[in-house]
């Protein structure tokens, strides 16, 4: 694990909504999940993402990932690959500063951490992977799901 | 709830007989208010990103809900509160409220161009001005100027925008 960044790769797979946390070389990490194989063991002090949120802030049948990231600052979540012809990301944002959300676009969704949950619908070429990258400036809190279809 | 009139009525006695002393009702007035650029309140965002080559459609539903209130600037007494809220009213939109809450499940659809994305802010539209206030004494000078701005919502609407 990076001491001075708090790099966390997330991978996710298409039929299994599960979430790693785990120490990784780079910014992106590209793995393929199992589905048998467990979550990496978490940090002390790390937030414990799970696959559904308790708060029901996105809906929970087709998550894809979900996490409560409140101590990372810049993470790269990769390959993203919707069943159909799209997916969904959830986000919110406090504490002030912006967040921006890169889906491979032209321009990253920017938006201020002002609390109001966003959601954005993903549309992509069937079978075609996304790399998410999430950025925040300034001091900010986030948490994010990345669900299955539209919303 | 009356409202403290810009200019303070004169009075028709002086203090001495057969003169015209000024007399104004003392009391804090607000005599200045300037309208400036409405705002929108964002109490829900979303978007559609379309990385395809061919337009999509999209649906963008309003699932959160939030209160916009008529909020002053600085802290003023409640009787020029009330001022603020009648003069903004009166005379620059009469839509204002004093609060809002935007409804749940409010939809709007579309088409999203190719390689596109389309932003949809749910939230209360606002409007803004500034303004400004003195006292006023019962011999119609003026002191203790004061002023700020303030804001009211007056309409709840997707902003829709690439």
């Amino acid at each position: 694990m990076r001491a001075s960044r708090s790099a966390v790769c997330l991978a996710i797979g298409m039929v299994v909504p599960l979430l790693l946390v785990s120490g990784c070389t780079g910014d992106t990490a590209r793995r393929s999940v199992a589905p048998s194989e467990p979550p990496s063991p978490t940090g002390p002090g790390r937030p414990s993402p799970t696959p559904e949120a308790p708060t029901g802030w996105f809906p929970a049948g087709r998550v894809l990932l979900a996490g409560p990231l409140a101590e990372q600052k810049d993470v790269t979540i990769a390959d993203v690959v919707p069943s159909g012809a799209s997916f969904t990301v959830y986000f919110v944002c406090t504490g002030g500063g912006r967040i921006a959300l890169d889906v491979q676009a032209a321009d990253p969704l920017r938006y201020p951490c002002d609390g109001v949950p966003n959601r954005s619908q993903v549309f992509v070429d069937k079978g075609v992977s996304t790399d998410l990258a999430v950025g925040v400036e300034g001091a900010a809190q986030w948490r994010l799901a990345v669900v299955d279809g539209a919303p | 709830m009356p409202i403290p009139a810009p200019i303070p009525p004169k009075g028709e006695q002086g203090p001495e007989f057969g003169t015209q002393a000024e007399y104004c009702t003392p009391g804090t007035y607000l005599y200045s208010m300037t309208n400036t650029t409405n705002t929108f309140d964002a109490k829900f965002r979303t978007s559609v990103i379309n990385n395809t080559s061919s337009a999509k459609s999209f649906k963008f539903t309003a699932t959160k809900t939030g209160t916009t209130t008529f909020t002053v600037s600085v802290s003023v007494s409640a009787e020029l509160k009330a001022a603020i809220f009648a003069k903004m009213e009166a005379t620059i939109n009469a839509g204002v409220e004093q609060s809002n809450t935007t409804s749940y499940g409010v939809e709007v659809s579309g088409t999203v161009n190719a390689n596109s994305t389309l932003y949809g802010d749910y939230g209360n539209w606002k409007e803004n001005v500034s303004w400004k206030s003195h006292y006023v004494y019962s011999n119609c000078n003026t002191a203790s100027e004061n002023s700020g701005s303030a804001y009211a919502p007056y309409r709840e609407a997707w902003k829709l925008y690439y």
